[in-house]
């Protein structure tokens, strides 16, 4: 990432991370303008979006790792996580396309191949079900790529939303302190109190579902951990030399605030969101498990897991079974490349 | 000391106050608090019975001082499904849930403990590494899914315990507890286990990290050079010694063994207060939902002021960090 030093106006042009830093907005503009396609609907085909998501994401990946392959790659595990991961990411990316039926279109649907075990077949042998069906004939392989897309994106979305809200909160009361501070950190402990599926199954009991409401409950339970994390990253930023630097060339407030201290503020919460978005694919999961989360007509991992329970003591076990193992792999090897990253960009932050 | 403890408690009082505010306000002025708190097909007459104990009629500052005085006489409404008051109704679904939190935190100790001190002691070797990879595991592995797989494994494969309700159930001290009956035992070993996974994993590294610093402190050394074994070194006398932060964690968390409860809880059908929680969502039974809510804030409040003082009466740097402020 990029880190501003207290530079003369002459050495900028001959900062060396310049050409990297353009290139990570460039992806950072592709990724959004491609999402924002998608979720509009207008622009580019949803394919061409599609792949331009993926190369944004992967291209970004690669530049905050750049120079540091080695240390982040040091052993089977690393290589194993990465690729899994990528695996997971191109699946959600390209469920479309890549599922053999789309799960939530009726028409596509036949009754008659409810629960079948996997490796069946449908009537007119048109198809094979590799991972069986669930009660209503709908193929589990497809539930669960469209599913994972659900999970992820829901979880990124949440995730992302409550770093920003974080890091405004935390750097507002880093900055002001006093008595904004002293109010603004009793909120974040109060809140911390409360273990955070209590507090998401309270808010989704009031809320009822739906996307948009899950995302936003899981906001809430989040923005409270970045804004005290941030709030330490930047107490103890504002005291370091080039924040004096800034006052000493009477730069305005804001200007220091959002051009210095803010950037120095995010590189330690990528290692940090990463692994909470790991924590907040379980949360939801387990709040789409209990009935609480996203809406049947869209459903995550979690509640195809819900879904297929039921069957599961009379031994049809492959309905919630191959969902869970998709959600294991998706949690697990978010988090063991979270793990690397920790220690390839972050040392000093040990377990 | 006495100006600190009184501080913290005006603080929890406040605390109590404010989450009262938004629950009633919540309750209140989002829905129609007659519809939250009237059965549907309640009769005219029982309508407006509870009109006039709520004071529906009046303003929203009486209202609001009627809810409060309702509810510190434990009254926040009948339970739609039940009949039952709800403040009752989730009391004597409470015992269930306690029991198994606490034979959860026991099953935590009991695991986490020997694998800690164990990859403590293997710190740099492969079996300490796998312990902890596996703690990876215990972290971030979803409630709900554990507890799917024991079932699958242990209860439909193996079919060696119960897989889902409660059991024989013993009447001790008023309470019905299926903790002190075999069979009872044996549908509480899954839903325990489960629930004890991401504690267990906790209380690993807690173990590892008291460990690896314990074996360098010079009393390990003298052990060794009087030649005491490697295992009584490790399991009485590094254990006597990493016992207290231990426990101290164990007891920060048992509120939050209550919340994974509600998720352990459903999975195997266990009747205890989050199995009631998650079945009034379903059936919108609100005054239990509200009722739940009121209880767990006021524990929580409970276990984070007790947490507090402990702290002061054991670390004084803390109380004079909160005189400061």
């Amino acid at each position: 990432m990029s880190t501003t030093t207290p530079s003369l106006p002459e050495a900028v042009t001959t900062d060396p991370n310049r050409p990297w830093r353009i290139a990570a907005r460039v992806a950072g503009l592709a990724v959004a303008a491609s999402l924002a396609m998608l979720l509009s609907g207008v622009g580019l085909p949803a394919l061409a979006s599609r792949i331009i998501l993926l190369v944004g994401l992967i291209a970004l990946a690669a530049l905050l790792l750049r120079g540091k392959y080695a240390k982040f790659f040091s052993g089977p595990a690393a290589y194993a996580a990465t690729a899994s991961l990528l695996l997971l990411v191109v699946l959600a990316i390209f469920a479309t396309e890549l599922a053999p039926q789309n799960p939530y279109d009726l028409r596509q649907l036949d009754i008659m191949d409810g629960r079948q075990p996997p490796g069946s077949t449908n009537f007119d042998r048109s198809m094979t079900f590799h991972l069986g069906t669930d009660e209503q004939g709908r193929d589990i392989l497809s539930g669960i790529l469209y599913g994972l897309r659900v999970s992820l994106s829901v979880s990124i979305a949440a995730t992302l939303a409550a770093m920003a809200i974080g890091v405004v909160v935390g750097i507002y009361a880093a900055w002001a302190g006093g008595r904004i501070e002293a109010i603004l950190m009793r909120i974040v402990d109060f809140q911390l109190s409360f273990p955070s599926i209590l507090v998401a199954l309270m808010l989704m009991a009031a809320f009822g579902r739906g996307l948009d409401k899950i995302v936003i409950a899981l906001i809430i339970v989040q923005w409270a951990y970045y804004a005290r994390t941030v709030r330490g990253t930047a107490l103890s930023e504002a005291r370091k030399e080039y924040i004096d630097a800034a006052r000493g060339l009477g730069l305005p407030s804001w200007r220091i605030i959002f051009g210095h201290l803010l950037p120095n503020c995010i590189p330690p919460l990528i290692v940090i969101s990463t692994v909470q978005v790991a924590n907040t694919i379980v949360l939801e999961s387990s709040l789409s498990f209990l009935g609480v989360g996203v809406p049947i007509t869209q459903p995550s991992l979690g509640l195809l897991i819900a879904n297929g329970y039921g069957y599961m003591l009379s031994g049809q076990y492959w309905m919630s079974m191959y969902p869970g193992v998709a959600l294991l792999a998706i949690v697990a090897s978010i988090n063991m490349v979270g793990d690397r990253l920790r220690d390839t960009l972050n040392p000093r932050l040990t377990r | 000391m006495l100006v600190y403890l009184l501080r913290r408690l005006a603080q929890s009082v406040f605390v109590l106050i404010a989450m009262m505010i938004v629950v009633f306000f919540g309750v209140y002025m989002i829905g129609n608090p007659v519809d939250i708190l009237i059965s549907p097909d309640a009769t005219p007459a029982e309508i407006e019975e509870t009109m006039a104990r709520f004071g529906f009629d009046q303003p929203v500052y009486i209202q609001f001082l009627k809810f409060v005085g309702n509810a510190l006489q434990g009254d926040l409404g009948r339970s739609f499904v039940h009949g039952e008051p709800a403040v009752q109704l989730i009391l004597s679904y409470m015992p269930a849930t306690l029991e198994l939190a606490a034979l959860g935190l026991l099953f935590s100790v009991a695991i986490g403990v020997p694998l800690g001190v164990y990859a403590g002691y293997k710190a740099d070797r492969w079996q300490g590494r796998a312990i902890m990879t596996g703690s990876i595991f215990g972290f971030s592995l979803p409630n709900f899914w554990v507890g799917m797989l024991f079932i699958l494994i242990f209860a439909v494969q193996l079919q060696w315990l119960p897989s889902t309700g409660r059991g024989d159930t013993v009447e001790v001290l008023g309470m019905r507890l299926s903790i002190f009956s075999s069979n009872g035992l044996q549908y509480m070993i899954l839903p325990a286990l489960t629930l004890a996974l991401y504690k267990a994993s906790l209380v690993t590294r807690l173990a590892r990290a008291g460990t690896q610093e314990a074996l360098t402190q010079d009393y390990v050394k003298f052990a060794r050079a009087k030649g005491v074994s490697e295992t009584r070194i490790l399991f009485v006398h590094v254990l006597k010694n990493i016992m207290i932060p231990i426990i101290t964690v164990l007891g920060l968390e048992l509120g939050s063994m209550i919340a994974f409860a509600v998720v352990t809880e459903t999975v195997f059908a266990w009747p205890g207060m989050g199995k009631l929680l998650i079945d009034s969502i379903t059936t919108l039974d609100r005054p239990v939902i509200v009722a739940y809510l009121m209880l767990t804030v006021i524990i929580f409040i409970v276990i984070n002021f007790t947490v507090d003082v402990i702290y002061t009466l054991l670390d004084p740097r803390v109380r004079v960090k909160g005189e400061a402020a």
